[in-house]
């Protein structure tokens, strides 16, 4: 049966054949699938699916291959032309057969000895495997591809069903460390929970833990502001330095806390407090024979003092000739840190003090603060060398000063500033020019107005000067008038008085000076306003003509004999001479009862805290406009911000609406009282009347 | 009718009818005359012990006493000898049978005629089932902290309320006021009596709560409750000014009465034919009758013709108020107009510089100045005085308007001086004395605290009277008839503050959480159970009570009659062949 053999192996080689092509189709696609799942459930499904597949797979090739019998191979070798058709006869070997069937047999099995090598295995179908590679292909692709937010929504569709089962995160530990800046010398702190009080600019570490460990974490602060958690091991940290207060609250996995604000409190760094003992008062005259003016200072810091300086100035001169001398000494203090006593002794001889100066000094301290230090300038105190017939005094109309008020910039000294001006024209830039020249303008337009007063002109109120290096406190003229009114409820009725005062004209002052006079000033006047005018308009050259001309003028006003200033007194309307005591009332009209109710300042305020205690939600745009211009009558308006944007969170939450109105309530004005009628007692009426009868004789 | 009458009725109408119908039956059917008798008795002793069935006749037992266990009952000691029953407030443990109320108690034992009640007291719910019985009190141990607390009902705009408190069993307590912000407000130790008495001044017209804080001698914190504050803006009054020329003293009047929100006329007098005046300031009678009150300075008194200074006299009797300001010297016209009115005022010479006492703080007030006059009569009362105890306003009533004079004649330095919001309270209560009075019908409230479910009665209400808790509205049945009428009972369920409407007037009241005020509810409920206690009545003082009798023996009897008469009915014994 050797001749079966060569079959056989044909046999056998396609069965192989047939497993190869299994193989080959079904591999890639149960990789891929393996990865698929790998990838979305994991490890463990993937290769259970493996080994489920692979039995399938094992099965369904036991049955194919099981088909590929002998039946089969005779089949094929039946299609070789060479064996006749009888290819079954080399299987079947029966006794007592045909002589015929056996010559057929030997002729067969001869022939199938020379038959040379058969392929009966089927060739790879390129198609079907190549089709399933490409399908594998794209698989693994469109796995490895797809859009993140896909795979997240996978999985936290995955941590959904997991969240149902665990408990929410949640936070169990907080800790605060409290690095406060270098300069305040303060320790660093630890606090425990999350509110905390920290001196400005502090910076805060926050180590929180949390239960289950959260995806991410992160400090949503009220302002906006948002300050990522990363995770150190168990612990997750932020930190950052904090400026001002704020409120924060922690957001796990995206989730606010359902916690109420928590607040950061810092303490700002106080600018140091002064007292000067030494000298007593603010206006000292200098005894005779004094030769030293000694002077002390006490100041105190909460974190620490930096330098004191003193500013020296010695004012010299008088009328339109006064002469500043300005400088500057650090003073030398003892004591702690925090609070100092500086002494300094001046030598008036050293300074060039004579008789009718002034000599003004001024205080500054400093703390440490950082990056700007708090700076307090103490008040002005002057040592006055007085002179004996500045003053004299005259028994009739008014009061007599033989000098011109010199508490105003001088004409001399625009002249000065414009030539000043003009020489550095090249050095500085045009902009810069024009708003100096527009300084010297408003300076010039100062002294006009006041100069105008002598003439009776109306007065105006002289715009605040400019604050720039040009223009500082020590340059002559007097800041306290040419100030905008300042809003303070203390100060309101000074306001009230110089708004509605009547300060229109004093003609008096006018009728004091004699007529020479009067028109040297009003040409002084028009010159001013001559230069003024090119001041303003950048020429300070075509300028200083004028000024020139004005200061001349001046001078000529300075040689006259004297100036009138008119005591102030009862303004009443003139006296109608034609109808005094004629008796005649025609064309009287009864002036209007112009008394108005006040309007109160917190109306906003008050309408918004009474609408809290309606139903309806309470609006608070009008309380908005209002904080933004009082707030700082709110002891804690960051507070009521956080209350407030609470508040319109939870429309129906009554204790949310509460913590508004207790905010509120110190901004409160106390309103006056209001009268209350007694009740009428209807029943007592009768019994009244009859008594009030009984009464009556 | 009551039932038993028309029980007696009916019974007596069926034997009656009962009797015709025998005496109908004998005719057709003739039979011996004692059985008509006996069928005719026998059916009145039917009616008789069927009567007796539904209305049985009371019996006389002898009169019982019952132990009420109440809240706390189980810490008082030597409870006497008797029979214990429990109310649902007696702590849990004690072996005794419970009852749901004292009515339940005292219907189910009808014999029962004393009552010992021991522990904290009687409820509100029980309290009106004792009358008639004799109560005796074994009251438990005294509550420790605030136990009584007093404070205006009606809190106005811009006035000084005060705050009463009593504190028991605390040692050198403080108690403390702090406003809604947690500002301290004022505090104060309690005197040898346990009392202290707070005060602050009333902002704007709201609801806000108060803390008081009662601390004891270490400074710790012994109890907290909530002062509920409901601030009042009253209905807005009309005054007339008129003054016989410009000063300060008229200058801050008016200024107060247009800030405070009054309705102001104001006549000022210039000269002859000439005056600032506002519209409505004449002195008419239509006019004064629309106005609430007149201020007057004895110059403008004195310009004022006869015509109307006696319509001025006519308005003041149907209730305007008028007031004197005397800044000088009075003529004589202006004083007997004022006799007339019932004030004698003469001048005097008198010290003439006053002080006011500050109503708070320890701030010195500026001298004012009054002047020499005296005012006197026989019901005169006094609204202002000094320091020295002076008078400087005096007023007295006059029909149904009040008349008064103010001596005072600066009061504007005090406004001028800093203190507004003093100048705003003097005048204030001077026009509130004053003015003519209001006809308006306020919801009153009984008892100053409440507590969720527990009844609180409002009194004075209108028909559409509804009580509002945030959102939710909830309409009040109004007792019609009786002692009571327009009163209704309303049980809060929760804390907070609540709305009552009733007409145009609301009434905004709080009720305290039930953790709060735990002595205070103690103290009143105390309070309230030994005013109950009193030996028993008429009835009770008896050693016997009548009782309700059983019905059983007399429903036998009925059965027994009726069965006999059914008997005697159906057999033919007695029947005439």
């Amino acid at each position: 049966m050797t001749v079966l053999v060569r079959p056989l192996r044909w046999l056998n080689q396609a069965r192989w054949r047939e497993a190869g092509i299994a193989l080959a189709i079904s591999l890639p696609l149960l990789a891929a699938a393996c990865y698929l799942l790998g990838k979305s459930v994991g490890v463990i499904a993937a290769l259970t699916l493996l080994g489920a597949a692979l039995v399938l797979c094992g099965l369904m090739l036991h049955r194919h291959l099981q088909r590929m019998d002998e039946a089969w191979l005779i089949k094929r070798l039946d299609a070789l032309p060479d064996l006749e058709n009888s290819a079954d006869l080399l299987f079947s070997q029966k006794t007592g057969e045909s002589p015929l069937v056996s010559l057929q047999r030997q002729r067969i099995q001869q022939r199938l000895a020379v038959l040379p090598e058969q392929d009966l295995r089927r060739p790879y179908p390129m198609a079907p495997i190549f089709g399933m590679l490409l399908l594998s292909l794209a698989m693994v692709a469109a796995v490895f591809f797809w859009p993140k937010q896909q795979a997240a929504e996978i999985r936290s569709t995955n941590e959904l069903s997991e969240a149902s089962v665990r408990t929410p995160v949640k936070l169990t530990e907080a800790r605060l460390r409290i690095i406060p800046p270098a300069y305040t010398g303060l320790p660093v702190r630890h606090e425990t929970g999350l509110p905390a009080k920290f001196p400005e600019s502090s910076r805060i570490v926050w180590q929180l833990r949390f239960a289950p460990q959260p995806e991410q974490a992160h400090l949503q602060f009220f302002s906006g502001r948002k300050l990522q958690l990363r995770r150190e091991g168990d612990v997750w940290t932020a930190d950052t330095v904090m400026m001002a207060s704020d409120v924060y609250r922690v957001v796990i996995d995206g989730q606010a806390q359902r916690k109420p604000w928590q607040r950061l409190d810092a303490i700002p760094d106080q600018a140091p407090q002064w007292r000067v003992s030494l000298p007593d008062r603010s206006l000292s005259l200098l005894a005779s024979g004094q030769r030293t003016w000694p002077l002390q200072l006490e100041a105190e810091d909460d974190y620490g003092l930096a330098g004191a300086a003193m500013d020296i100035q010695l004012a010299q001169g008088s009328g339109e000739n006064i002469q500043f001398k300005s400088s500057s000494r650090p003073l030398n203090g003892q004591g702690t840190a925090k609070r100092q006593r500086y002494a300094a002794t001046l030598d008036l001889a050293a300074l060039g003090m004579q008789a009718g100066d002034d000599l003004i000094v001024q205080f500054r301290v400093a703390d440490r603060r950082r990056p700007q230090a708090n700076s307090t300038v103490s008040a002005a105190y002057i040592l006055r060398w007085p002179v004996e017939d500045a003053y004299e005094a005259s028994g009739v109309e008014g009061m007599l000063k033989k000098v011109m008020p010199a508490y105003f910039r001088s004409q001399r000294q625009i002249i000065i500033d414009t030539e000043k001006l003009l020489a550095e024209k090249k050095k500085i830039s045009r902009e810069q020019f024009e708003i100096r020249s527009d300084t010297i303008g408003v300076d010039q337009r100062i002294l006009r107005l006041r100069y105008g007063q002598f003439l009776g002109e109306e007065t105006e109120t002289p715009e605040p000067p400019p604050e720039d290096g040009e223009h500082s406190a020590d340059d002559g003229h007097d800041h306290g008038d040419g100030k905008a009114p300042e809003k303070s409820a203390t100060a309101s009725d000074q306001s009230i008085l110089e708004q509605f005062g009547h300060t229109h004209d004093i003609p008096e002052a006018a009728t004091l000076l004699d007529a020479e006079t009067k028109s040297l000033l009003r040409s002084a006047l028009n010159e001013m306003w001559q230069a003024e005018l090119h001041l303003r308009q950048a020429e300070p050259a075509k300028a200083l003509p004028f000024e020139y001309r004005a200061l001349a003028f001046i001078k000529k006003v300075q040689q006259a004999e004297r100036i009138y200033l008119a005591r102030v007194g009862p303004e009443l309307p003139p006296i109608d001479e034609s109808r005094r005591l004629s008796g005649d009332r025609s064309g009287f009209k009864a002036p209007d009862d112009l008394l108005r109710a006040a309007v109160r300042e917190d109306a906003p305020l008050l309408a918004f805290w009474q609408s809290l205690d309606a139903t309806a939600p309470p609006k608070t745009a009008d309380l908005k406009d209002w904080m933004a211009n009082h707030g700082d009558r709110l002891p804690d308006a960051l507070g009521l911000k956080v209350a407030l944007a609470e508040m319109e969170s939870r429309p129906d939450c009554r204790s949310c609406r509460d913590a508004v109105k207790a905010l509120l309530w110190p901004a409160l004005a106390k309103p006056p009282a209001v009268p209350k009628a007694r009740r009428l007692q209807p029943v007592e009426s009768p019994y009244q009347r009859a008594l009030q009868k009984e009464r009556q004789p | 009718m009551t039932p038993s009458l028309l029980t007696v009725t009916l019974l007596v109408l069926a034997v009656l009818i009962s009797t015709v119908l025998i005496q109908l039956s004998v005719r057709r059917h003739p039979s011996r005359p004692w059985r008509t008798a006996a069928l005719m008795l026998l059916s009145a002793i039917s009616a008789l012990m069927l009567y007796f069935t539904l209305v049985p006749p009371a019996r006389q037992v002898p009169v019982g006493e019952r132990m009420v266990m109440t809240a706390r009952s189980d810490t008082v000691g030597n409870l006497p000898d008797a029979q214990r029953m429990a109310l649902p407030e007696a702590p849990a443990g004690l072996n005794v049978p419970r009852v749901p109320d004292l009515a339940t108690l005292l219907r189910r034992s009808p014999e029962v005629g004393h009552l010992l009640i021991v522990g904290d007291g009687l409820t509100a719910r029980d309290r009106e089932a004792v009358a008639g019985h004799g109560i005796r009190f074994l009251p438990s141990a005294p509550p420790v902290g605030l136990i009584d607390l007093w404070m205006p009902a009606s809190i106005i705009t811009g006035h000084r309320w005060p705050l009463r408190v009593r504190i028991s069993g605390i040692a050198n307590a403080r108690v403390e006021l702090r406003d809604p912000s947690g500002a301290l407000v004022d505090a104060k130790a309690i005197d040898a009596s346990g009392e202290a008495a707070l005060s602050d001044i009333a902002r704007a017209a709201g609801r806000v709560n108060y803390q008081l804080r009662v601390l004891d001698a270490a400074g710790k914190i012994r109890e907290s409750f909530s002062v509920p504050v409901a601030v009042s803006q009253p209905p807005v009054l009309k005054l007339l000014s008129h003054a016989g020329g410009p000063g300060p003293d008229l200058k801050a009047l008016r200024r107060w009465a247009l800030d405070a929100g009054l309705q102001l006329q104001s006549h000022i007098d210039l000269g002859p034919g000439m005056a600032v005046r506002t519209e409505d300031a004449a002195i008419r009678a239509e006019t004064l009758a629309s106005q609430d009150m007149l201020i007057v300075d004895e110059r403008a008194w004195q310009g004022f013709d006869a015509g109307q200074r006696r319509t001025i006299r006519e308005a003041v009797g149907s209730g305007l108020g008028l007031l004197l300001r005397v800044t000088g010297p009075l003529s004589a016209q202006t004083a007997a107009d004022f006799r007339q009115m019932g004030l004698r005022i003469d001048t005097t010479t008198l010290t003439q510089s006053v002080q006011l006492a500050p109503d708070a703080g320890s701030t010195e007030w500026p001298t004012l100045s009054r002047q020499p006059v005296r005012v006197s009569a026989a019901d005169a009362r006094i609204a202002l005085t000094g320091t020295q105890g002076e008078p400087l306003a005096v007023w007295r009533a006059q029909g149904n308007g009040r008349v008064g004079v103010l001596l005072l004649s600066d009061s504007f330095r005090l406004a001028l001086a800093g203190y507004g919001d003093a100048y705003s309270r003097i005048w204030s209560d001077l026009v509130s004395v004053l003015a003519r009075p209001q006809a308006e019908t306020l919801p009153l409230r009984r008892g100053n605290w409440a507590w969720p479910n527990e009844r609180m009665v409002f009194c004075g209400l209108q028909p559409d009277a509804t009580v509002q808790a945030g959102s939710e509205r909830q309409a009040l049945i109004i007792e019609t008839t009786g002692s009571n009428q327009g009163c209704a009972g309303f049980w809060p369920e929760a804390e907070g503050w609540y709305m009552l409407n009733s007409g145009e007037s609301e009434l905004p009241f709080f009720v305290h959480s039930p953790k709060e005020g735990e002595a205070l509810r103690r103290s009143m409920t105390r309070a309230a159970t030994m005013k109950l206690v009193a030996p028993a009545s008429d009835g009770a003082m008896a050693s016997r009570v009548p009782v309700p009798g059983s019905p059983w023996p007399w429903f036998i009897g009925w059965l027994v009659a009726s069965g006999l008469l059914w008997w005697l009915e159906r057999s033919r014994f007695g029947r005439s062949v």
